[in-house]
Protein backbone atom coordinates (compact mmCIF):
# COMPACT_ATOMS: atom_id res chain seq x y z
CA UNK A 1 0.00 0.00 0.00
CA UNK A 2 2.90 2.32 0.85
CA UNK A 3 4.32 1.82 -2.64
CA UNK A 4 1.08 2.92 -4.28
CA UNK A 5 0.97 6.10 -2.19
CA UNK A 6 4.56 7.00 -3.07
CA UNK A 7 3.87 6.36 -6.79
CA UNK A 8 0.74 8.54 -6.71
CA UNK A 9 2.67 11.34 -4.98
CA UNK A 10 5.28 11.10 -7.78
CA UNK A 11 2.63 11.39 -10.50
CA UNK A 12 0.97 14.26 -8.68
CA UNK A 13 4.27 16.11 -8.33
CA UNK A 14 4.92 15.79 -12.08
CA UNK A 15 1.59 17.48 -12.74
CA UNK A 16 1.60 20.20 -10.10
CA UNK A 17 5.25 21.21 -10.22
CA UNK A 18 5.31 21.56 -13.99
CA UNK A 19 1.90 23.23 -13.72
CA UNK A 20 3.17 25.75 -11.17
CA UNK A 21 6.10 26.57 -13.46
CA UNK A 22 3.82 27.04 -16.44
CA UNK A 23 1.37 29.24 -14.61
CA UNK A 24 4.19 31.50 -13.40
CA UNK A 25 5.75 31.59 -16.88
CA UNK A 26 2.50 32.23 -18.73
CA UNK A 27 1.55 34.75 -16.04
CA UNK A 28 4.70 36.77 -16.61
CA UNK A 29 4.50 36.69 -20.39
CA UNK A 30 0.75 37.36 -20.25
CA UNK A 31 1.23 40.45 -18.11
CA UNK A 32 3.88 41.79 -20.48
CA UNK A 33 1.65 41.08 -23.48
CA UNK A 34 -1.33 42.78 -21.83
CA UNK A 35 0.84 45.83 -21.24
CA UNK A 36 1.63 45.96 -24.96
CA UNK A 37 -1.97 45.25 -25.99
CA UNK A 38 -3.24 48.10 -23.78
CA UNK A 39 -1.44 50.38 -26.24
CA UNK A 40 -1.49 48.34 -29.45
CA UNK A 41 -4.41 45.85 -29.52
CA UNK A 42 -3.61 44.91 -33.12
CA UNK A 43 -0.50 43.07 -31.91
CA UNK A 44 -2.53 40.26 -30.25
CA UNK A 45 -1.66 37.66 -32.91
CA UNK A 46 2.05 38.50 -32.74
CA UNK A 47 2.11 38.09 -28.97
CA UNK A 48 0.02 34.93 -28.69
CA UNK A 49 2.69 32.26 -29.29
CA UNK A 50 5.12 33.99 -26.94
CA UNK A 51 2.52 33.93 -24.16
CA UNK A 52 1.40 30.36 -24.81
CA UNK A 53 4.85 28.77 -25.09
CA UNK A 54 5.48 28.51 -21.33
CA UNK A 55 2.23 26.58 -21.00
CA UNK A 56 3.73 23.46 -22.61
CA UNK A 57 5.58 22.33 -19.47
CA UNK A 58 2.31 22.03 -17.58
CA UNK A 59 1.04 19.85 -20.42
CA UNK A 60 4.18 17.65 -20.31
CA UNK A 61 3.69 17.21 -16.57
CA UNK A 62 0.09 16.21 -17.17
CA UNK A 63 1.16 13.61 -19.79
CA UNK A 64 3.57 12.00 -17.29
CA UNK A 65 0.93 12.14 -14.54
CA UNK A 66 -1.53 10.44 -16.88
CA UNK A 67 1.03 7.72 -17.71
CA UNK A 68 1.37 7.03 -13.98
CA UNK A 69 -2.41 6.77 -13.63
CA UNK A 70 -2.54 4.22 -16.48
CA UNK A 71 0.48 2.34 -15.15
CA UNK A 72 -1.14 2.02 -11.72
CA UNK A 73 -4.40 0.91 -13.32
CA UNK A 74 -6.31 3.62 -11.51
CA UNK A 75 -8.60 4.29 -14.47
CA UNK A 76 -9.87 0.71 -14.81
CA UNK A 77 -9.71 -0.10 -11.12
CA UNK A 78 -7.28 -3.04 -11.52
CA UNK A 79 -4.51 -1.90 -9.21
CA UNK A 80 -1.52 -4.28 -9.05
CA UNK A 81 0.35 -4.92 -5.82
CA UNK A 82 3.16 -2.34 -5.68
CA UNK A 83 6.07 -2.65 -3.32
CA UNK A 84 7.61 0.37 -1.67
CA UNK A 85 10.64 -0.18 -3.89
CA UNK A 86 8.49 -0.05 -7.07
CA UNK A 87 6.63 2.97 -5.74
CA UNK A 88 9.92 4.77 -5.25
CA UNK A 89 10.95 3.85 -8.80
CA UNK A 90 7.80 5.50 -10.19
CA UNK A 91 8.32 8.48 -7.89
CA UNK A 92 11.88 8.90 -9.18
CA UNK A 93 10.76 8.52 -12.80
CA UNK A 94 8.40 11.49 -12.37
CA UNK A 95 11.08 13.83 -11.02
CA UNK A 96 12.81 14.81 -14.32
CA UNK A 97 9.69 16.48 -15.72
CA UNK A 98 8.60 17.78 -12.31
CA UNK A 99 11.78 19.78 -11.79
CA UNK A 100 12.74 20.59 -15.38
CA UNK A 101 9.14 21.64 -16.02
CA UNK A 102 8.99 23.90 -12.95
CA UNK A 103 12.26 25.70 -13.56
CA UNK A 104 12.27 25.85 -17.36
CA UNK A 105 8.72 27.25 -17.50
CA UNK A 106 9.59 30.14 -15.17
CA UNK A 107 12.70 31.03 -17.14
CA UNK A 108 10.94 30.58 -20.44
CA UNK A 109 8.27 32.98 -19.23
CA UNK A 110 10.97 35.57 -18.56
CA UNK A 111 12.50 35.08 -22.01
CA UNK A 112 9.03 35.37 -23.57
CA UNK A 113 8.23 38.54 -21.60
CA UNK A 114 11.51 40.12 -22.74
CA UNK A 115 10.74 38.96 -26.30
CA UNK A 116 7.33 40.58 -26.09
CA UNK A 117 9.09 43.86 -25.28
CA UNK A 118 11.21 43.48 -28.41
CA UNK A 119 8.24 42.44 -30.57
CA UNK A 120 6.31 45.49 -29.34
CA UNK A 121 8.95 47.76 -30.87
CA UNK A 122 10.15 45.91 -33.95
CA UNK A 123 7.76 44.36 -36.45
CA UNK A 124 8.81 40.81 -37.29
CA UNK A 125 10.97 40.38 -34.18
CA UNK A 126 8.51 37.98 -32.54
CA UNK A 127 9.82 34.97 -34.47
CA UNK A 128 13.39 35.70 -33.40
CA UNK A 129 12.21 36.08 -29.81
CA UNK A 130 10.32 32.81 -30.13
CA UNK A 131 13.48 30.95 -31.17
CA UNK A 132 15.27 32.05 -27.99
CA UNK A 133 12.30 30.99 -25.91
CA UNK A 134 12.19 27.64 -27.72
CA UNK A 135 15.79 26.96 -26.67
CA UNK A 136 14.58 26.87 -23.06
CA UNK A 137 11.89 24.41 -24.11
CA UNK A 138 14.62 21.86 -24.99
CA UNK A 139 15.25 21.15 -21.34
CA UNK A 140 11.60 20.60 -20.53
CA UNK A 141 11.44 18.18 -23.48
CA UNK A 142 14.50 16.30 -22.21
CA UNK A 143 12.76 16.00 -18.83
CA UNK A 144 9.60 14.71 -20.48
CA UNK A 145 11.44 12.14 -22.60
CA UNK A 146 13.47 10.92 -19.61
CA UNK A 147 10.38 10.56 -17.41
CA UNK A 148 8.55 8.77 -20.23
CA UNK A 149 11.29 6.18 -20.83
CA UNK A 150 11.86 5.62 -17.12
CA UNK A 151 8.15 5.03 -16.56
CA UNK A 152 7.80 2.65 -19.48
CA UNK A 153 10.85 0.73 -18.26
CA UNK A 154 9.45 0.05 -14.79
CA UNK A 155 7.76 -3.37 -14.44
CA UNK A 156 4.95 -3.75 -11.93
CA UNK A 157 3.14 -6.84 -10.59
CA UNK A 158 4.73 -10.11 -9.52
CA UNK B 1 14.87 41.90 -11.33
CA UNK B 2 11.33 42.75 -10.32
CA UNK B 3 8.57 40.61 -11.85
CA UNK B 4 5.88 43.02 -10.61
CA UNK B 5 6.72 45.31 -13.50
CA UNK B 6 5.98 42.82 -16.33
CA UNK B 7 2.75 44.62 -17.36
CA UNK B 8 4.21 48.10 -16.90
CA UNK B 9 7.30 47.30 -18.96
CA UNK B 10 5.15 45.83 -21.77
CA UNK B 11 3.09 49.02 -21.84
CA UNK B 12 6.15 51.25 -21.77
CA UNK B 13 7.78 49.27 -24.60
CA UNK B 14 4.70 49.84 -26.76
CA UNK B 15 4.77 53.54 -25.86
CA UNK B 16 8.49 53.94 -26.58
CA UNK B 17 7.77 53.28 -30.26
CA UNK B 18 5.84 56.56 -30.32
CA UNK B 19 8.63 58.69 -28.88
CA UNK B 20 9.98 61.21 -31.37
CA UNK B 21 13.30 60.28 -32.94
CA UNK B 22 15.76 62.84 -34.27
CA UNK B 23 14.67 62.65 -37.97
CA UNK B 24 11.09 63.40 -36.89
CA UNK B 25 12.22 66.40 -34.83
CA UNK B 26 14.31 67.63 -37.74
CA UNK B 27 11.38 67.31 -40.14
CA UNK B 28 9.32 69.48 -37.76
CA UNK B 29 12.23 71.90 -37.48
CA UNK B 30 12.56 72.21 -41.24
CA UNK B 31 8.85 72.92 -41.78
CA UNK B 32 8.23 76.11 -43.71
CA UNK B 33 6.20 77.81 -41.02
CA UNK B 34 4.76 77.26 -37.56
CA UNK B 35 1.46 75.87 -38.92
CA UNK B 36 3.35 73.21 -40.89
CA UNK B 37 5.55 72.46 -37.87
CA UNK B 38 2.48 71.91 -35.67
CA UNK B 39 0.90 69.79 -38.38
CA UNK B 40 3.98 67.55 -38.13
CA UNK B 41 2.85 66.65 -34.62
CA UNK B 42 -0.62 65.55 -35.69
CA UNK B 43 0.42 61.90 -36.01
CA UNK B 44 2.21 61.79 -32.64
CA UNK B 45 1.18 61.51 -28.98
CA UNK B 46 1.02 65.33 -28.94
CA UNK B 47 -2.00 65.52 -31.26
CA UNK B 48 -4.53 65.78 -28.42
CA UNK B 49 -5.42 69.46 -27.94
CA UNK B 50 -3.03 70.57 -30.68
CA UNK B 51 -5.78 72.52 -32.47
CA UNK B 52 -5.92 74.92 -29.49
CA UNK B 53 -2.30 76.00 -29.95
CA UNK B 54 -2.28 79.48 -31.49
CA UNK B 55 0.68 81.08 -29.79
CA UNK B 56 3.82 80.29 -27.84
CA UNK B 57 2.10 80.29 -24.43
CA UNK B 58 -0.53 77.83 -25.70
CA UNK B 59 2.21 75.41 -26.70
CA UNK B 60 3.83 75.68 -23.26
CA UNK B 61 0.49 74.83 -21.69
CA UNK B 62 0.02 72.02 -24.21
CA UNK B 63 3.37 70.48 -23.21
CA UNK B 64 2.62 70.92 -19.50
CA UNK B 65 -0.68 69.06 -19.90
CA UNK B 66 1.09 66.35 -21.87
CA UNK B 67 3.69 65.90 -19.11
CA UNK B 68 0.91 65.78 -16.50
CA UNK B 69 -0.53 62.82 -18.41
CA UNK B 70 2.91 61.15 -18.54
CA UNK B 71 3.45 61.59 -14.78
CA UNK B 72 -0.09 60.28 -14.27
CA UNK B 73 0.68 57.19 -16.33
CA UNK B 74 3.88 56.49 -14.40
CA UNK B 75 2.06 56.95 -11.05
CA UNK B 76 -0.54 54.46 -12.28
CA UNK B 77 2.03 51.85 -13.34
CA UNK B 78 4.50 52.10 -10.49
CA UNK B 79 4.74 49.66 -7.58
CA UNK B 80 7.21 51.94 -5.83
CA UNK B 81 5.51 55.35 -5.62
CA UNK B 82 8.18 56.58 -3.20
CA UNK B 83 10.65 56.33 -6.11
CA UNK B 84 8.58 57.65 -9.01
CA UNK B 85 7.16 60.48 -6.85
CA UNK B 86 10.71 61.86 -6.63
CA UNK B 87 10.27 63.14 -10.18
CA UNK B 88 7.03 64.90 -9.25
CA UNK B 89 8.60 66.24 -6.04
CA UNK B 90 11.10 68.11 -8.22
CA UNK B 91 8.20 70.33 -9.35
CA UNK B 92 7.42 71.17 -5.70
CA UNK B 93 11.01 72.27 -5.17
CA UNK B 94 10.81 74.31 -8.35
CA UNK B 95 7.56 75.91 -7.10
CA UNK B 96 9.24 76.78 -3.78
CA UNK B 97 12.03 78.52 -5.73
CA UNK B 98 9.47 80.51 -7.73
CA UNK B 99 7.48 81.40 -4.60
CA UNK B 100 10.62 82.68 -2.85
CA UNK B 101 11.59 84.70 -5.92
CA UNK B 102 8.14 86.29 -5.71
CA UNK B 103 8.64 86.95 -1.99
CA UNK B 104 11.96 88.61 -2.81
CA UNK B 105 10.12 91.00 -5.10
CA UNK B 106 10.84 89.42 -8.49
CA UNK B 107 8.12 89.49 -11.12
CA UNK B 108 6.61 86.01 -11.32
CA UNK B 109 4.12 84.79 -13.91
CA UNK B 110 1.63 82.04 -13.16
CA UNK B 111 3.12 79.79 -15.83
CA UNK B 112 6.46 79.70 -13.99
CA UNK B 113 4.89 77.23 -11.55
CA UNK B 114 5.00 73.58 -12.57
CA UNK B 115 2.40 70.83 -12.30
CA UNK B 116 1.79 68.12 -11.26
CA UNK B 117 3.23 68.48 -7.79
CA UNK B 118 2.90 66.63 -4.50
CA UNK B 119 1.45 69.75 -2.87
CA UNK B 120 -0.87 72.17 -4.63
CA UNK B 121 1.09 75.24 -5.75
CA UNK B 122 -1.37 77.61 -3.98
CA UNK B 123 -0.53 75.90 -0.68
CA UNK B 124 3.18 76.33 -1.36
CA UNK B 125 2.76 80.02 -2.23
CA UNK B 126 0.62 80.61 0.88
CA UNK B 127 3.10 78.77 3.11
CA UNK B 128 6.03 80.79 1.73
CA UNK B 129 4.18 84.10 2.11
CA UNK B 130 2.75 83.50 5.59
CA UNK B 131 5.58 81.41 7.02
CA UNK B 132 2.97 78.92 8.21
CA UNK B 133 4.26 75.74 6.61
CA UNK B 134 3.52 73.16 9.26
CA UNK B 135 0.54 71.77 7.37
CA UNK B 136 2.83 70.65 4.57
CA UNK B 137 4.43 67.17 4.42
CA UNK B 138 7.42 66.95 6.83
CA UNK B 139 10.08 67.09 4.06
CA UNK B 140 8.64 70.27 2.52
CA UNK B 141 7.90 71.84 5.90
CA UNK B 142 11.51 71.21 7.02
CA UNK B 143 12.81 72.54 3.72
CA UNK B 144 10.75 75.73 3.96
CA UNK B 145 11.88 76.25 7.54
CA UNK B 146 15.52 76.02 6.46
CA UNK B 147 15.01 78.26 3.43
CA UNK B 148 13.11 80.81 5.55
CA UNK B 149 16.19 80.96 7.80
CA UNK B 150 18.45 81.60 4.78
CA UNK B 151 16.00 84.17 3.44
CA UNK B 152 16.05 86.11 6.72
CA UNK B 153 19.79 85.89 7.32
CA UNK B 154 21.27 86.24 3.84
CA UNK B 155 19.55 89.40 2.70
CA UNK B 156 17.22 87.59 0.29
CA UNK B 157 20.05 85.78 -1.47
CA UNK B 158 18.10 84.00 -4.22
CA UNK B 159 21.13 82.14 -5.53
CA UNK B 160 21.87 80.62 -2.13
CA UNK B 161 18.19 79.67 -1.79
CA UNK B 162 18.32 77.95 -5.20
CA UNK B 163 21.45 75.93 -4.46
CA UNK B 164 20.19 74.98 -0.98
CA UNK B 165 16.93 73.72 -2.51
CA UNK B 166 18.87 71.71 -5.11
CA UNK B 167 20.97 70.20 -2.34
CA UNK B 168 17.99 69.25 -0.17
CA UNK B 169 16.11 67.77 -3.14
CA UNK B 170 19.00 65.74 -4.58
CA UNK B 171 20.17 64.53 -1.15
CA UNK B 172 16.62 63.39 -0.38
CA UNK B 173 16.37 61.57 -3.74
CA UNK B 174 19.70 59.87 -3.16
CA UNK B 175 18.67 58.76 0.31
CA UNK B 176 15.31 57.38 -0.86
CA UNK B 177 16.84 55.46 -3.78
CA UNK B 178 19.56 54.05 -1.50
CA UNK B 179 16.96 52.94 1.05
CA UNK B 180 14.94 51.28 -1.73
CA UNK B 181 18.17 49.64 -3.03
CA UNK B 182 17.43 50.92 -6.53
CA UNK B 183 20.93 51.16 -7.97
CA UNK B 184 19.80 52.61 -11.28
CA UNK B 185 18.02 55.53 -9.65
CA UNK B 186 20.82 56.01 -7.12
CA UNK B 187 23.33 56.30 -9.96
CA UNK B 188 21.05 58.72 -11.81
CA UNK B 189 20.89 61.04 -8.79
CA UNK B 190 24.64 60.70 -8.15
CA UNK B 191 25.23 61.87 -11.73
CA UNK B 192 22.78 64.74 -11.21
CA UNK B 193 24.66 65.82 -8.07
CA UNK B 194 27.96 65.77 -9.98
CA UNK B 195 26.56 67.72 -12.92
CA UNK B 196 24.99 70.28 -10.56
CA UNK B 197 28.33 70.68 -8.76
CA UNK B 198 30.22 71.07 -12.06
CA UNK B 199 27.68 73.69 -13.15
CA UNK B 200 28.03 75.55 -9.82
CA UNK B 201 31.84 75.36 -10.05
CA UNK B 202 31.91 76.86 -13.54
CA UNK B 203 29.36 79.58 -12.81
CA UNK B 204 31.18 80.70 -9.66
CA UNK B 205 34.45 80.63 -11.57
CA UNK B 206 32.85 82.88 -14.17
CA UNK B 207 31.61 85.22 -11.43
CA UNK B 208 35.08 85.21 -9.86
CA UNK B 209 33.77 84.23 -6.44
CA UNK B 210 35.91 82.97 -3.54
CA UNK B 211 36.54 79.40 -2.40
CA UNK B 212 34.34 79.79 0.69
CA UNK B 213 31.48 80.85 -1.54
CA UNK B 214 31.87 77.60 -3.50
CA UNK B 215 32.14 75.55 -0.30
CA UNK B 216 28.66 76.63 0.77
CA UNK B 217 27.12 75.78 -2.56
CA UNK B 218 28.55 72.34 -3.35
CA UNK B 219 26.32 69.33 -2.80
CA UNK B 220 27.80 66.42 -0.83
CA UNK B 221 27.49 62.75 -1.68
CA UNK B 222 28.24 62.80 -5.43
CA UNK B 223 30.67 60.58 -7.28
CA UNK B 224 33.10 63.50 -7.44
CA UNK B 225 34.25 64.55 -3.97
CA UNK B 226 33.61 68.12 -2.79
CA UNK B 227 37.35 68.41 -2.14
CA UNK B 228 38.02 67.75 -5.81
CA UNK B 229 36.16 70.96 -6.69
CA UNK B 230 37.59 72.97 -3.80
CA UNK B 231 41.18 71.99 -4.66
CA UNK B 232 40.68 72.86 -8.33
CA UNK B 233 38.97 76.18 -7.69
CA UNK B 234 42.14 78.24 -7.35
CA UNK B 235 43.63 76.76 -10.54
CA UNK B 236 42.82 77.32 -14.19
CA UNK B 237 39.89 75.80 -16.05
CA UNK B 238 42.37 73.70 -18.04
CA UNK B 239 43.72 72.13 -14.86
CA UNK B 240 40.14 71.41 -13.73
CA UNK B 241 39.46 69.67 -17.06
CA UNK B 242 42.73 67.73 -16.67
CA UNK B 243 41.73 66.63 -13.18
CA UNK B 244 38.70 64.92 -14.75
CA UNK B 245 40.79 63.07 -17.35
CA UNK B 246 40.04 59.64 -15.91
CA UNK B 247 36.42 60.41 -15.03
CA UNK B 248 33.35 59.82 -17.19
CA UNK B 249 32.64 63.56 -17.40
CA UNK B 250 35.93 64.46 -19.05
CA UNK B 251 34.62 64.68 -22.63
CA UNK B 252 31.51 66.69 -21.90
CA UNK B 253 33.24 69.13 -19.55
CA UNK B 254 36.11 69.66 -22.01
CA UNK B 255 33.80 70.26 -24.99
CA UNK B 256 31.34 72.31 -22.91
CA UNK B 257 34.07 74.62 -21.57
CA UNK B 258 35.53 75.10 -25.05
CA UNK B 259 32.12 76.10 -26.36
CA UNK B 260 31.50 78.37 -23.36
CA UNK B 261 34.79 80.16 -23.96
CA UNK B 262 33.96 80.70 -27.62
CA UNK B 263 30.32 81.70 -27.27
CA UNK B 264 30.14 82.97 -23.70
CA UNK B 265 27.06 80.81 -23.21
CA UNK B 266 26.48 77.68 -21.15
CA UNK B 267 23.81 76.36 -23.51
CA UNK B 268 26.04 73.78 -25.25
CA UNK B 269 27.33 72.59 -21.87
CA UNK B 270 23.74 72.18 -20.68
CA UNK B 271 22.95 70.20 -23.83
CA UNK B 272 25.94 67.91 -23.19
CA UNK B 273 24.81 67.41 -19.57
CA UNK B 274 21.32 66.45 -20.73
CA UNK B 275 22.74 64.08 -23.37
CA UNK B 276 24.93 62.46 -20.72
CA UNK B 277 21.91 61.86 -18.47
CA UNK B 278 19.86 60.53 -21.37
CA UNK B 279 22.62 58.16 -22.43
CA UNK B 280 22.73 56.85 -18.89
CA UNK B 281 18.99 56.17 -18.76
CA UNK B 282 19.14 54.48 -22.20
CA UNK B 283 20.45 51.44 -20.28
CA UNK B 284 16.84 50.93 -19.18
CA UNK B 285 16.01 49.83 -22.74
CA UNK B 286 17.83 46.56 -22.04
CA UNK B 287 16.12 45.81 -18.72
CA UNK B 288 12.99 43.66 -18.98
CA UNK B 289 11.78 43.49 -15.38
CA UNK B 290 11.95 46.41 -13.00
CA UNK B 291 11.24 50.08 -12.47
CA UNK B 292 14.13 51.14 -14.74
CA UNK B 293 12.16 51.24 -18.05
CA UNK B 294 9.56 53.50 -16.38
CA UNK B 295 12.25 55.90 -15.23
CA UNK B 296 13.93 55.72 -18.65
CA UNK B 297 10.65 56.59 -20.36
CA UNK B 298 9.96 59.45 -17.95
CA UNK B 299 13.39 61.01 -18.47
CA UNK B 300 13.08 60.42 -22.23
CA UNK B 301 9.75 62.26 -22.21
CA UNK B 302 11.22 65.16 -20.24
CA UNK B 303 14.00 65.49 -22.83
CA UNK B 304 11.55 65.14 -25.70
CA UNK B 305 9.39 67.94 -24.30
CA UNK B 306 12.50 70.08 -23.87
CA UNK B 307 13.40 69.42 -27.53
CA UNK B 308 9.91 70.16 -28.77
CA UNK B 309 9.77 73.38 -26.78
CA UNK B 310 13.11 74.42 -28.31
CA UNK B 311 11.87 73.66 -31.82
CA UNK B 312 8.39 75.15 -31.62
CA UNK B 313 9.33 78.22 -29.57
CA UNK B 314 12.22 78.76 -32.01
CA UNK B 315 9.73 78.52 -34.87
CA UNK B 316 7.36 80.99 -33.22
CA UNK B 317 10.25 83.41 -32.83
CA UNK B 318 11.54 82.90 -36.37
CA UNK B 319 14.95 81.50 -35.37
CA UNK B 320 17.07 79.90 -38.08
CA UNK B 321 16.81 76.08 -38.10
CA UNK B 322 20.61 75.78 -37.77
CA UNK B 323 20.55 77.71 -34.49
CA UNK B 324 17.69 75.59 -33.13
CA UNK B 325 19.40 72.39 -34.28
CA UNK B 326 22.50 73.15 -32.18
CA UNK B 327 20.36 73.22 -29.06
CA UNK B 328 18.59 69.91 -29.66
CA UNK B 329 19.22 67.12 -27.17
CA UNK B 330 19.67 63.50 -28.22
CA UNK B 331 16.56 61.37 -28.60
CA UNK B 332 15.89 58.24 -26.49
CA UNK B 333 15.13 56.17 -29.55
CA UNK B 334 16.55 56.05 -33.04
CA UNK B 335 14.86 54.49 -36.04
CA UNK B 336 17.54 51.76 -36.22
CA UNK B 337 17.80 51.05 -32.53
CA UNK B 338 14.42 51.40 -30.90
Amino acid sequence: MGGLVVAIIGGAMAVFMAGIGSSIGVGLAGQAANGVLSESPEKFGRMFLLVALSGTQGFYGFVVGFLVIIKLGLLVGEIPVISLYQGLQIFGACMPIAFSGLISAIHQGKVCAAGIGVAAKQPGAEMRALIYAALVETYALLGLVTSFFLLTGIRLGS
Amino acid sequence: MDNRYAYAVGKIRAKEVRLLDLPKLLSILEAENIEEALKGLSDTDYREGLALVKQEEDFDLHLSLHMERVYGLISELTHDPQLTDLFILRNDFHNIKVAFKKKCGASVEEEYYLAPSVVNREEIVEAVETGNFFRLPPLLAGTLQEIEGIYNSSKKNIQLIDTTLDEIYLSHCLQVSQQAKCEFLERLFLIQIDLTNIRTFLRLKEMDKGRDFLKNRLISGGLLERDHFLKSFAGSLESFVDSLRFKDYYGIVKDGIESWKKSGSFSFLEKLFDDYLLNFVKKAKYISFGIEPLIGYLVAKEMEVKNLRTVIVGKFNGLFPEIIKEKLREAYISSRNL
